[in-house]
């Protein structure tokens, strides 16, 4: 045998040792040619009822290899707005860099029940509509802030804000979020909570909630956020808590779904649910309901 | 047709029937040493050119013509041949010992052997004997049997690292995983990374891809077949390996010498052991302290006892289990105390118990009753308590699914003559699906508020029962049939499906070195694993086949050759078609922790795969191994996902090559290697981007950019390609054995893909695709003693 033991073992010693030393393996770039796509108009929007304006963005996509540098803009796009059968024309409202908006004047504020259709429309492309109901409004017993509000999923202390209620029959879909007011600023307050039925929002402030767990029954619902104490709470928390409609969980709840994905390599393409016919983007429904948080 | 079928089945059965003065030698062939049975041993009566196999329990029978004194050659690989001399004239039981040989070169098979390739009717099928899987090197020196089926044509891997089997375009619940007889429904640790199976327990393992033989079902895909070792009836002995994430003890023996023996064997990972004090510091401070940590284990046992030459009885127990957990708690010392306490564990037990009867020198009979449980437990109380009160406010979750199994199973073999192997019997399972449940218990104890609420999915109970008989047929001395039906049926609900699946196999002799085969095979399978495509995930659900979801079908027909190419060496190919109805799938967006119907969330679609397979085999000499090659296409269509177009399974390898080979350098020292090649995966990837929202308050007018995509799969990953290399260094000392074994995964540290994402590079200002490699060089090295 050529090789002795000892010298099999240097043999592997060095080859370990040269390998081991690559650097920036687990990254690479791939050369890759631009992939066909299917030219769309993006349309959003989101409608609350009491609106009686109606602001839309108006866009196109662009190839995935496209730069910054591309814009998104669609120029002598048209929008029109139909509520119960009663149509409006859009008007150019504030231009962004890359983006057209339009505004919508209503004759009336939008209700509940109110059958909403929303279209955007090109020369050269698809045009792009859907139609939603404006829900119902939801209410709420009580909303009292804890200063513990126990540990959360992470393991962190949280303060809470513990929402009582009474669920409709049937299914429904909730959203809420907490705002706190300031003298000088106002933000949205970050929610999560361990209850199956909540989840979170992609806008991650938001909560969604999906009522199969308790259908029809008094609920207890705690929200948990950063530890705040009662002093600095005190008259400064508010509790949004929104009515939505199917369309609107799934939209928030497959783009949180996309938006996590790059953290699983395991998961496959997210698509995300979006009700525009013959385009992309989401048209959302709300009545909401502000209470200050006791 | 089906009637031409079936008369054309009966009339093959038939000739077993008439039958002149004959005589039956039947037995158990063993190893001389331990008593374990050998399973697939061959006889061989060169006289009369007729011979046999033991079946799974080292079982043979084979009855010949009166014709005076001749010889029976028993041989099996890795050991000597024995002859022995019969009388040829009345029927004998006989119990054969083989001696192990120390190397496999030493095997000299003078006669011809009916386990030769050209003499087997079955195709698609595979031994691999465990000693060569113990040798292959390993992913961090964890010996894996699932990996090692990987390196076999017609057998691909999922992503890196992982054990998914992904068998001639079926997917991982195609496969029918046999652990003792018991199916196996979670075959992985750590999300896939390595297999359940402990190589030191195991005795045989087989994978049959195609061609199946009607005693097999419920499995689309493929069987694997392992059994784990019987315990050894006359010495004691033991198996220890440390590793670097895990180690083993194996223990064996008698409780009643020649009658009565016992096996145990354990794996535990360490990580979490060893990595706990640096953990435990990270939680505390001065109000609080808690954990983290991973683990799993593998515990299996089995009892085999001989009441006579007659009956034998075998009991063996598998458990695993996979656990994480994640505690924190504030400590004693403060009024308000908040607690979490996190678990999630996931694992199967099985069990088996089995009588084998010999009813007389033909006739061998199986009884075996099994139960298999998987389970995937997750748990969460979040909780504060306040000591001068002691009012608590607690949630406790729990989120629980999987499937239990109940089977009895009478099995028949019966050999009247060295034409016919005939195999017959019944099994019955009662399942028990767990499709997700959640528990929800909320406690606030100062409001004097209790509620609790179980949401999800309903249990549901099934039976699934089947009737099998088959034949191994010599229709001449050129052409051999394995021919049979399987019978099947499954109640759920108030839904009772039936189906009748024809199997037949074909092997044509036209000389002595070249056998032809032919086989068809239709399968139905009346269990689905609802899974995210990637790897073997705890939160992957078995899901019965209801009123809604109708059972997965498939046909599959093969074609191929096979040669002994010198006497160690066989070369086979094979080509086939496998068309699948009915597979299952998520629809998109659809997720796992829901509390919608899961009925609701999945699609079902139709997949078919094609292909040649290569298949070169050194079994012994100094040197063996073998090279597969295969050539295939894979393909889906649900009419629910990327607009009803056909599109490629993420699995589909246009070529896919395995290189594995041992060489003894020495007594002492041994090289071992594996070159693995494949076709990158195919992957969805984003092919425009839009802008949208970046939140649900209309009057915040920041946005974001999102993506759309493009044909499913549609995108190919760069090839896979990868060298393992290990050296083994034995050292034989009286009463013990040592081995060393080092060596390194991915040798030339080649940048495998694990998945690829777009990113936007601000030093060239685009937009580029990037690659995640998982695995660089890894270096392993283990230490075992065999006493």
């Amino acid at each position: 045998m050529a090789m002795t033991l000892p010298k099999i073992y240097i043999f592997f010693f060095v080859v370990m040792i040269s390998f081991s030393a690559c650097e920036n393996f687990f990254e690479t770039t791939i050369e890759l040619d631009p992939p066909p796509y299917e030219k769309q108009i993006v349309l959003e929007t989101i409608a609350k009822a009491g609106d009686k304006d109606l602001y839309f963005t108006v866009s196109h996509n662009n190839g995935i290899l496209s730069n910054y540098d591309d814009g998104y803009a669609l120029e002598d796009a048209k929008v029109e707005v139909e509520v119960n059968g009663k149509k409006y024309i859009g008007e150019s409202y504030f231009g962004t860099a890359q983006l057209n908006n339009f505004i919508v004047h209503l004759d009336t504020e939008l209700l509940p029940n109110d059958k909403v259709t929303i279209s955007a429309s090109h020369p050269d492309y698809p045009t792009a509509s859907s139609t939603e109901f404006i829900p119902q409004v939801a209410m709420i017993e009580s909303v009292v802030f804890y200063e513990n509000g126990g540990l959360d999923q992470d393991g962190n202390q949280t303060s809470k804000v513990q929402i009582k209620f009474k669920d409709p029959k049937g299914r429904n879909f909730y959203l809420a979020s907490l705002k706190q007011v300031r003298l000088s600023y106002d933000y949205n307050v970050d929610l999560s909570g361990v209850d199956p039925s909540l989840s979170n929002s992609f806008d991650y402030t938001s909560i969604l909630i999906d009522d199969t767990s308790f259908d029809g029954q008094e609920k207890l619902l705690d929200l948990q956020m950063y530890t705040m104490s009662k002093e600095e709470a005190q008259g400064t928390l508010f509790l949004t808590w929104t009515q939505i409609p199917e369309s609107f969980y799934k939209y928030s709840k497959s783009r949180k779904q996309y938006e996590d994905r790059d953290d699983n390599p395991f998961s496959s393409p997210v698509t995300i649910f979006d009700n525009i016919d013959n385009g992309l983007g989401f048209f959302g429904v709300m009545n909401e309901n502000i209470l200050e948080v006791q | 047709m089906n009637v031409k079928i079936y008369t054309l089945f009966l009339l093959m059965w038939m000739p077993f029937l008439l039958s002149s003065q004959k005589y039956t030698i039947s037995g158990y062939v063993e190893d001389g040493a331990s008593g374990e049975k050998l399973i697939g041993a061959n006889v061989f009566h060169p006289n009369s050119n007729y011979g046999t196999t033991t079946n799974t329990y080292g079982y043979f029978s084979l009855t010949l013509d009166q014709a005076g004194s001749s010889t029976l050659v028993f041989s099996y690989i890795g050991y000597q041949n024995e002859e022995v001399v019969i009388d040829g004239l009345a029927n004998k039981v006989m119990n054969i010992k083989l001696t192990a040989s120390n190397t496999l070169e030493t095997i000299e098979v003078t006669a011809e052997s009916s386990k030769r390739i050209e003499n087997q009717t079955q195709m698609s099928v595979v031994d691999i004997p465990i000693k060569q899987i113990q040798r292959i090197p390993a992913l961090m020196g964890e010996v894996d049997v699932l990996k090692a089926l990987q390196l076999l044509p017609g057998v691909q891997s999922g992503g890196e690292g992982q054990n998914g089997l992904y068998v001639r375009g079926g997917s991982p619940d195609q496969n029918l995983i046999l652990l003792d007889g018991v199916p196996v429904y979670n075959a992985s640790h750590l999300f896939g990374f390595f297999s359940v199976f402990n190589a030191d327990a195991i005795k045989d393992v087989r994978l049959i891809k195609g061609g199946f033989p009607a005693r097999y079902g419920g499995r689309l895909s493929s069987v694997i077949d392992i059994n784990l070792k019987e315990g050894n009836l006359n010495e004691f002995h033991g198996d220890l390996s440390v590793g670097l994430i895990s180690s083993k003890l194996t223990l064996e023996g008698p409780i009643s010498k020649g009658k009565t023996s016992f096996l145990v064997s354990g794996r535990r990972t360490y990580i979490d052991i060893l990595t706990r004090p640096i953990i435990k510091k990270s939680f505390e401070d001065e109000n609080t302290e808690g954990g983290a940590g991973y683990y799993f284990y593998d515990l299996n046992a089995k009892v085999n006892h001989k009441f006579s030459d007659r009956d034998r009885m075998y009991l063996s127990v598998y458990t695993g289990d996979d656990v994480f957990y994640f505690d924190q708690k504030d400590k004693d010392n403060q009024e308000i105390i908040d607690f979490t306490e996190n678990k999630l564990a996931w694992g199967n037990i099985t069990g088996a118990l089995r009588w084998n009867h010999i009813l007389n020198e033909k006739l061998f009979a199986n009884t075996t009753i099994t139960y298999s449980n998987y389970k995937l437990d997750t748990k969460a109380n979040f909780g504060t308590t306040y000591k001068s009160s002691n009012d608590e406010d607690i949630i406790r979750l729990q989120y629980i699914s999987g499937i239990k199994d109940w089977a009895a199973k009478f099995d028949l073999d019966y050999v009247p003559n060295p034409n016919h192997f005939i195999k017959t019997g019944v099994n019955i399972i009662l399942h028990t699906f767990n499709p997700g449940t959640f528990n929800l218990e909320q406690t606030i104890t100062s409001e004097n508020y209790h509620f609790e609420s179980v949401v999800g999915q309903d249990i549901k109970n099934a039976s699934e029962l089947a009737l099998y008989a088959e034949d191994d047929f010599l229709v001449t001395k050129q052409l051999k049939l394995n021919t049979g039906i399987h019978l099947s049926g499954f109640a759920v609900d108030k839904k009772f499906y039936t189906s009748i699946q024809p199997r037949i196999s074909m092997n044509w002799n036209p000389n002595k070195n070249w056998a032809f085969k032919a086989s068809y095979a239709t399968m139905r399978q009346y269990i689905n694993l609802l899974a995210f495509e990637g790897a073997g995930l705890p939160t992957d659900l078995w899901l019965p086949t209801t009123e809604r979801i109708k059972p997965q079908d498939s046909w599959q027909v093969a074609v191929g050759a096979g040669k002994t190419l010198s006497n160690s060496m066989e070369l086979s190919v094979e080509a086939y078609y496998k068309n699948m109805t009915n597979l299952i799938s998520y629809k998109d967006g659809a997720g796992v922790f829901e509390l919608t119907d899961w009925q609701d969330r999945i699609t079902q679609g139709n997949g078919k795969s094609y292909g040649l397979e290569v298949f070169l085999q050194k079994k012994k000499g100094k040197f063996s191994g073998w090279l597969g090659y295969t050539l295939s296409w894979t393909k889906r269509q649900f009419d629910e996902i990327n607009n009803g177009k056909e599109f490629p399974y993420r699995y589909d390898r246009r070529h896919d090559i395995s290189l594995v080979g041992s060489y003894d350098i020495s007594k002492k020292i041994n090289l071992a290697a594996t070159w693995v090649f494949g076709t990158g995966n195919a992957v969805t990837l984003s092919n425009s981007k839009y802008r949208a929202f970046t939140n649900l308050n209309p009057d915040y007018n920041y946005f974001t950019t999102l993506e759309t995509y493009s044909d499913k799969n549609g995108y190919r990953m760069r090839p896979y390609h990868r060298l393992d290399v290990g050296i083994n260094f034995v050292k034989k000392k009286p009463n013990r054995e040592r081995t060393w074994s080092v060596g390194a995964y991915n040798t030339y540290g080649n940048k495998n893909p694990f998945y690829v994402y777009f990113d936007y590079d601000y030093e060239t200002d685009k937009q580029v695709l990037k690659q995640i490699s998982l695995f660089p060089f890894i270096p392993y090295v283990t230490y075992s003693l065999k006493f």
